[in-house]
């Protein structure tokens, strides 16, 4: 297997050409997979919550998606992308408890919604999302080709 | 883990874990029809949000996790997380049945469960510090570690990049369970059950 990178909860990577950046077990955090076609620039990111204003405290921009989409394309841009260029592919944002629990039931959406605020603020197209329902999501960009891959609990891998 | 708050607070959360853990232990032990439980050690330490997962089963095992909320006197969050085989087997002992996928009545088993090992851990805090604590309905979900903790780190708004870990594992003889609490206070919980036991009575 070529290089893999494991993005883990509130993190960010990207590379270019080579490569698989994967982030395992979305439930209610967004997994963001943005592309360059042209540099074969890859970035993804997995946030946890949407606001960090809400959070004066918090020092990981990755962590929240609008803090994390802004530092996502600067990262890309480092390494050669044009932010003109970058499209995004989202997944996650599921409610994974069903039953009684004020806060949770809402998290998962709110964070699909200020993901899509984030992404239409830096100009970014999103080209795909697989978000909601109430499972998990892996999620893995190919840097050589941009495909996206979603893959739930008991279910092949599926393109989006 | 890291350890980055003083020997005493850290030795009473492991205290406190070691008997919360030995109460739910024996309550398990008579669901399972006396069979015996062994409870590792709890291990106290401070947890980046990143690694959480793999401090629990791993990020990509398929797991059941039970989520309790905790109000009154102090706020936590408790994740009781059983690995997918572990908890067909509590099932398949609870009630009777063997297919693969987890029934209703599986799922509640399991639930019950959860109740137990988290009821334990806070009926410790309360009978020792002295608190009231209250705790939400237990809510299950089934699916991988990363995804389950990720939405429950979510949910509970955490506003610090690390978390304070609180991790008991125990497995039992004869059927091979497998089990790991972790239990999330706050920083200002953990001074306030830290003051009440200095101070209190």
């Amino acid at each position: 297997m070529d290089n893999v990178v494991r993005v883990k909860i509130a993190d960010l990577a990207v590379i270019r050409e080579l490569g698989t950046l994967v982030t395992i077990g979305l439930g209610s955090c967004v997994g963001i997979a943005a592309y360059d076609p042209l540099t074969k620039v890859a970035g993804l990111a997995h946030i946890l919550l949407s606001d960090s204003t809400k959070f004066p405290k918090g020092t990981n921009p990755a962590k929240y998606a609008d803090t994390a989409v802004p530092l996502l394309i600067k990262e890309m841009v480092r390494l050669g992308a044009s932010p003109h260029r970058i499209k995004a592919k989202i997944a996650g944002g599921s409610e994974m408890f069903q039953t009684y629990n004020n806060g949770l039931l809402t998290v998962g959406t709110n964070n699909v919604k200020a993901v899509k605020k984030a992404l239409a603020l830096a100009r970014v197209p999103l080209l795909a999302e697989d978000v909601g329902g109430s499972v998990g999501r892996t999620m893995q960009l190919n840097a050589e080709d941009g495909r996206v891959f979603i893959k739930k609990v008991g279910q092949e891998p599926r393109e989006i | 883990m890291k350890k980055k708050f003083d020997a005493f607070k850290y030795d009473l959360l492991k205290e406190l874990g070691n008997i919360g853990m030995g109460n739910a232990a024996s309550s398990l032990s008579m669901m399972l029809m006396d069979e015996r439980v062994n409870i590792h050690v709890p291990e106290v330490g401070v947890v980046s949000l990143g690694e959480l997962p793999d401090h629990m089963a791993g990020p990509d095992r398929i797991v059941a996790g039970i989520y309790v909320q905790v109000g009154g006197d102090m706020s936590l969050h408790m994740i009781f997380i059983m690995p997918d085989e572990s908890a067909r087997t509590i099932a398949r002992i609870l009630t009777g049945e063997t297919s693969e996928e987890l029934s209703e009545m599986g799922m509640s088993a399991i639930l019950e469960v959860g109740n137990i090992i988290t009821a334990g851990y806070v009926n410790a805090i309360s009978d020792l510090a002295g608190m009231a604590l209250i705790p939400s309905p237990p809510s299950i979900a089934v699916d991988l570690t990363e995804a389950i903790l990720g939405t429950i780190l979510a949910g509970a708004e955490v506003a610090e990049d690390f978390v304070i870990l609180i991790k008991t594992e125990f497995e039992t003889g004869k059927s091979e369970i497998e089990g790991f609490l972790c239990v999330i206070p706050d920083s200002e919980s953990v001074d306030a059950v830290y003051t009440k036991m200095l101070k209190g009575s």
